[in-house]
């Protein structure tokens, strides 16, 4: 508990609930609250009913367990039915981790209108991607870059590019920041918690650099965003469009643009001329030619 | 896996259950191995289930066997729940946990190993948090093996993948570590700049990293013989480190060895004896009694010595800890003038030393040995006295323990008021965890008065 308090830190409140028969009453009314949860407190009966019960009325989850067998099984189901997001103690930054996992919450109803926006050409992807892709819009966690992202579907960088093109998609990178923007969507909208902590746990630089991202993907600010909230419909319908504008750029008579985050690797190998005044060293640092 | 350092390991092990515990944590290592190439079949289930109830039998620390355990359970989910993955995820964590407990146990070798492979699995399968963290331990743990390229290799990526991973206090904690290793080096104009640098990064987007950076600067200013400075910059932390154990007691511990060094060694016990008291690390508990038992061997009475000679006499140590042990004995008991006594522990620290190749520690055995023999020729009060007040050269002084003491003890009446007043509240602290300051602290504490 003590961790989870000081994740939460002076952003919110914490209620202990000290038995499953009161977390499952907990769990049968709707409410937004994020359920915080160990995984080997429960068995895999009480699993079962958790996920129904998170099913009927959506809310973030965040697992946080030792490793154990009792934590394991349990652990399984939530994953399979739950946006549930899994941290795992016995890290040393596990502090870090678990704080990101409770300040970044997707929000269940944004993600929900983002993700039947998307369907058409989330299905026109391979399972592999399609099904991460999913599970991090909805759990706001997964790999963080697309070179990332490729690792976890094993599919080489430029093959899974090529496969988010052709689905329709903008580029691998712009839904990778997607979901940085869908996971922080909850706590901009429904806290009070400071951007600037916001963009620091997203690994923004700055909240300006976060901004930059925002209005990218949803023509408005974060501060714009939490004083004057998009509907969520609204939220997704501009967000999807973002996602998927490459599309429409392309029936129009304007010529079609790389991928954004197409790798240039190719184009230096097959010989862009190297500046006269740049010579390589044998350790292949370039050096300038007095 | 195709490294070698648990062959070697395995080969030079000197007892049945040092070995019984690497052939455990090698076995598990093959399996795991195993699994991620070919899945997991009925063959590999009945491996981890023979491994799991061999573990529950095995001679070992807490923290390794708790480590063993859970990659024996996680690996029994490694293809479980979809592309949430979670049996992977619990997989790499407990091959983390188990890094962790080989360095606790100081065994950074394997240790390093053992995260060079967390780090290179977790890297190829998109787990970047996982990754960077790995990176991190990677870096710490060959800083402990001295081998300054590879952690300095380690850190880089580190940081590249914590800023990737979008958690800032790795790719922080990074950086420290490669300043730290600049220090290590002997670069200590490079390690403040870059440190100072880090730190104002720090404040702007990461605040909470803000007190590492502030203690590793405490330890380059110690480095630098600017005691008073690194002694008020590790007291300051202390007041707002109340929710972080693990880096209130690093700064405790860091706290005494600045103090040792500055020549205040009493007030430095207070402070190691609130880590021994009030630290629910284990090993940080241990390390923190051995490091008491220095100071006791060469500035306190018999009776101190005595008793944390016997508190340590039935703690499982390290091999390095053993080594350390058997010299502190051999520096108290000449001190003491049981000189018979301190042979013995002078040879047998070098005995140990030498089996686990711990050449800095047969140095200073074979420098001790030489000591008694010439205070046995001479006579009983001529225990020879370093002339110099030498510093701590340890890689990070909370990791190790303060190996050289100082000549003499500080004058209460020199030392200036902002240090005394970090004495007093030591002092007080260590009165709130029920243990009781050293007679010797207090006579001089209450003659300043």
């Amino acid at each position: 508990m003590g961790y989870v308090y000081a994740a939460v830190g002076g952003h919110g409140t914490v209620e202990s609930i000290p038995d499953t028969r009161q977390l499952l009453a907990a769990l049968a009314l709707p409410s937004d609250d994020c359920l915080v949860l160990d995984p080997a407190l429960v068995t895999p009966g009480i699993a079962q009913s958790i996920a129904a019960s998170i099913a009927q009325y959506p809310r973030p989850v965040v697992a946080f367990s030792s490793v154990s067998t009792a934590a394991l099984e349990s652990s399984v189901i939530l994953a399979q039915r739950t946006p549930a997001r899994f941290v795992f103690r016995g890290t040393a930054n596990e502090r870090s981790l678990l704080e990101r996992a409770i300040l970044l919450t997707p929000d269940a109803e944004f993600c929900a209108a983002l993700l039947s926006r998307l369907d058409a050409n989330l299905n026109l992807l391979p399972a592999a991607i399609r099904e991460r892709l999913v599970a991090m819009f909805r759990t706001g966690d997964g790999p963080d870059s697309p070179d990332a992202l490729s690792a976890a579907v094993s599919l080489p960088r430029r093959t899974m590019d090529r496969y988010i093109a052709d689905a329709g998609f903008v580029s691998t990178r712009r839904m990778v920041e997607a979901t940085h923007l869908t996971a922080a969507y909850r706590a901009i909208t429904r806290s009070r918690i400071p951007f600037t902590t916001i963009a620091s746990l997203l690994g923004y630089k700055s909240h300006r650099t976060m901004d930059a991202q925002f209005t990218l993907l949803l023509d408005t600010t974060s501060g714009k965003l939490r004083t004057r909230p998009l509907r969520v419909t609204e939220a997704a319908d501009v967000l999807a469009q973002r996602l998927t504008e490459r599309k429409t750029r392309q029936r129009s008579s304007v010529p079609r643009n790389p991928p954004e985050d197409a790798k240039p690797s190719l184009t230096l190998i097959h010989g862009r001329p190297r500046p006269r005044h740049v010579r390589l060293k044998a350790s292949g640092e370039p050096t300038t030619n007095p | 896996m195709t490294d070698t350092s648990f062959l070697q390991h395995l080969a030079t092990t000197r007892s049945d259950a040092e070995f019984a515990r690497t052939a455990a944590g090698f076995a598990i290592l093959q399996i795991y191995d195993s699994v991620k190439t070919n899945g997991l079949s009925s063959f590999q289930r009945n491996a981890l289930h023979r491994i799991e109830s061999d573990v529950a039998g095995l001679d070992a620390a807490p923290n390794v066997r708790t480590a063993l355990e859970a990659m024996a359970c996680a690996l029994q989910f490694w293809e479980s729940a979809g592309p949430v993955r979670v049996g992977r995820k619990a997989t790499y964590t407990s091959l983390l946990m188990y890094g962790q407990a080989l360095g606790s146990e100081g065994e950074w070798a394997m240790a390093a190993k053992v995260f060079a492979l967390a780090g290179m699995d977790t890297e190829l399968d998109g787990e970047t948090w996982l990754a960077a963290e790995s990176r991190l331990m990677m870096g710490r743990a060959y800083r402990m093996c001295a081998d300054w390229e590879m952690a300095q290799i380690a850190y880089r990526r580190a940081s590249q993948l914590g800023r990737e991973s979008g958690d800032l206090s790795i790719a922080f904690r990074a950086q420290i570590g490669e300043a730290n290793l600049l220090w290590s080096r002997g670069n200590l104009q490079g390690a403040r700049l870059r440190l100072t640098g880090i730190a104002r990064q720090a404040r702007r987007s990461c605040p909470s990293v803000v007190p590492r950076v502030t203690l590793a600067l405490a330890g380059v200013a110690n480095m630098s013989g600017e005691y008073e400075q690194a002694i008020s910059l590790a007291f300051g932390l202390l007041d707002t480190l109340d929710d972080d154990d693990e880096l209130k007691y690093q700064t405790l511990v860091d706290l005494a060895s600045f103090l040792s060094d500055y020549g205040l060694p009493m007030v430095a016990s207070a402070a190691l004896r609130v880590v021994q008291k009030a630290s629910p690390e284990r090993h940080v508990r241990r390390h923190a009694t051995l490091n008491l038992f220095f100071l006791a061997a060469h500035h306190e009475d018999a009776a101190a010595f005595d008793l944390l000679r016997a508190e340590l006499a039935g703690e499982r140590l390290t091999a390095r800890q053993q080594a350390q042990f058997a010299l502190f004995t051999a520096q108290g008991c000449r001190r003491f003038g049981r000189f018979a006594e301190a042979r013995s522990a002078a040879q047998r620290a070098i005995e140990l030393a030498s089996r686990y190749e711990h050449f800095q520690l047969v140095f200073e055995a074979e420098t001790e040995l030489s000591d008694i023999r010439r205070a046995m020729e001479n006579a009983p009060s001529g225990m020879p006295q370093r002339a110099e007040r030498s510093r701590s050269n340890t890689v990070a002084v909370s990791d190790d323990v303060m190996p050289n003491p100082s000549a003499t003890s500080l004058d209460w009446d020199s030392v200036p008021h902002e240090i005394r007043e970090v004495a007093e509240s030591l002092d007080f602290m260590a009165a709130r965890h029920g243990v009781g300051t050293s007679a010797a602290m207090n006579a001089a504490m209450s003659g300043a008065r």
